[in-house]
């Protein structure tokens, strides 16, 4: 051991390093690959947080700090969970499960990146809420005002000559108080084709953004993908210039 | 015994454990992901724009690392964090020990090591070395996949981010009680890195190319501080590698230059182990 010469040694684990060094290239060019065939295989939309611009902006600038998802006061902001659509893993999207969004806009203020930014039209406008027609309860039985009531917004849902609740798009700011609030699961019995709740907040680039009226629980999921005339300037709450 | 290492590690976990905390509390800290040069690198040339906001934290990394030598990487690094927890007896440093300093002809037991016979290898002639070229190779191919397909490609392999994202898919299963394959996938994939590929700290990792840039600028400043032994109480002459033996990078204090010093991460299990307290930090240069 001690007579080797170490200049000889030095380069032999030098050539090891640079076959590690080259295998994780590989590794790095074939995720690479991967990632985008997922990206348009996916071609999904999710609700991202006010001020995000549009999915491919804030797959190229969110750094995944997770300051967003820390600085919600109502644990809205969640990271997304690893999926097929892998190279979105940890990037912030909405989850009005115990809360909706009031705007406060700590989110976007502890954003390092610009990734969720104050120039992008989602700053007052995070989606749309979508009646779903075969879960939401008014639909079929009636009675139900849940949303109406609760919505914070005054005229974005009304209720049509037969009790059933119409959104308003252009008011709609898709803050998720009806979304948090619809009792539709514990009014019905489980049936897994049907939706858990009877009203949905869908980004507005979305597919399902762009049918108008209610939908169905299929076209809910159908419409996660990207409109094809989605661009951000073009949404309610005007041009970004 | 290995008091240094149960510090490391707890010091290693007290970040885990602070960003965990401050997700409940509603705390904006971040990961630390928002002070990685490298995430800095891949967000501008994935989104073709530099994002000024992260660069203080960048330089506030950097500038820890140029004054304290590699410290995160011993102490902070998740990597670091998985070897000391599940790495045995002796963990792995950086360039990939196995257990067995390769120079230490003789040295077998660390604390026998200054009563036996006089060892003439040096074992820092017989190191293997932080490897920049190959760290850079991976930085380059790196940036240029993200140039292309407008992600940042690292982050999903990034021990760091890794560690973080099983803390943060912990935590949105207690928020919104829905598990996710991440929970199974990014400890296992942490777990891999750090204890299959040998290589990873010394020739892949691409912080790793920054950080030795700093250590590499830091060992040519003469008044910080390096991890020295003291000429007139140090038993190298006797035979003793006990400073090699236990160092994850097989330095000997003894007989280091600055090239050796670069790959230091300040793990300071030297200066625990050695038998005659004769390895302090210094700022000359001790000839030998």
């Amino acid at each position: 051991m001690t007579d080797k010469e170490p200049a000889v040694q030095r380069t032999a684990m030098d050539r090891r390093q640079f076959c590690a060094a080259g295998a994780a290239s590989a590794v790095l060019v074939a995720a690479g690959g991967l990632g985008l065939w997922a990206r348009d295989t996916a071609d999904a939309v999710y609700l991202r947080p006010p001020g995000a611009l549009d999915e491919s902006h804030l797959l190229a600038r969110c750094d995944r700090c997770q300051r967003c998802v820390q600085a919600c006061p109502y644990d809205l902001v969640q990271p997304r969970p690893l999926s097929l659509d892998f190279p979105t893993v940890g990037t912030p999207e909405l989850r009005f499960k115990d809360g909706y969004c009031d705007f406060c806009m700590k989110c976007v203020e502890v954003c390092p990146t610009g990734a969720l930014s104050w120039d992008a039209p989602t700053i007052d406008d995070i989606g749309v809420a979508k009646v779903i027609s075969d879960a939401c309860v008014a639909w079929d039985w009636g009675g139900c005002t849940v949303c109406v009531d609760v919505c914070p917004v005054e005229g974005a849902i009304t209720l049509d000559d037969r009790g059933r609740p119409i959104v308003h798009e252009a008011l709609c700011d898709g803050c998720g108080l009806c979304e948090m609030e619809c009792p539709a699961a514990s009014l019905r019995a489980y049936d897994p084709s049907v939706t858990e709740k009877g009203i949905y907040v869908v980004s507005r680039q979305s597919e399902a953004a762009a049918m108008t009226g209610a939908l169905t629980s299929a076209q809910l999921e159908a419409g996660r993908h990207l409109r094809a005339d989605a661009s951000p300037a073009s949404e309610k709450g005007g041009s970004r210039e | 015994m290995n008091k240094m290492r149960y510090l490391r590690v707890g010091v290693a976990l007290a970040v885990l454990v602070v960003v965990f905390a401050c997700t409940f509390a509603h705390v904006p800290v971040g990961t630390l992901c928002a002070l990685c040069p490298v995430g800095f690198a891949e967000l501008s040339v994935a989104s073709g724009s530099i994002p000024w906001e992260l660069l203080p934290g960048v330089i506030v990394l950097l500038g820890v690392v140029f004054l304290l030598g590699r410290v995160f990487c011993s102490w902070v690094c998740p990597t670091s964090l998985v070897r000391n927890l599940f790495g045995g007896r002796a963990p792995r440093g950086l360039t990939g020990r196995t257990g067995s300093c390769a120079g230490c002809a003789g040295a077998t037991a660390p604390e026998a090591a200054g009563t036996q016979a006089v060892s003439a290898a040096d074992p820092n002639a017989a190191r293997t070395r932080n490897n920049l070229l190959a760290q850079g190779l991976v930085l380059v191919v790196l940036l240029v996949v993200s140039f292309i397909v407008h992600f940042p490609v690292f982050c999903l392999f990034c021990p760091i981010g890794l560690a973080f994202g099983s803390l943060f898919a912990v935590s949105r299963l207690f928020i919104t009680w829905q598990p996710g394959w991440e929970l199974v996938v990014f400890p296992a994939m942490l777990l891999a890195e750090a204890l299959l590929l040998r290589r990873w700290c010394s020739a892949i990792c691409p912080l790793g190319f920054f950080f030795g840039l700093m250590a590499k600028l830091r060992v040519r400043l003469p008044f910080l501080p390096m991890l020295r032994a003291k000429r007139s109480t140090c038993l190298y002459d006797s035979g003793c590698r006990t400073c090699a033996t236990v160092c994850p990078e097989d330095i000997c204090d003894a007989t280091a230059t600055q090239h050796d010093l670069e790959d230091c991460t300040g793990c300071l299990d030297c200066l625990e182990h050695c038998p005659a307290k004769a390895i302090t930090l210094r700022e000359d240069e001790p000839t030998r």
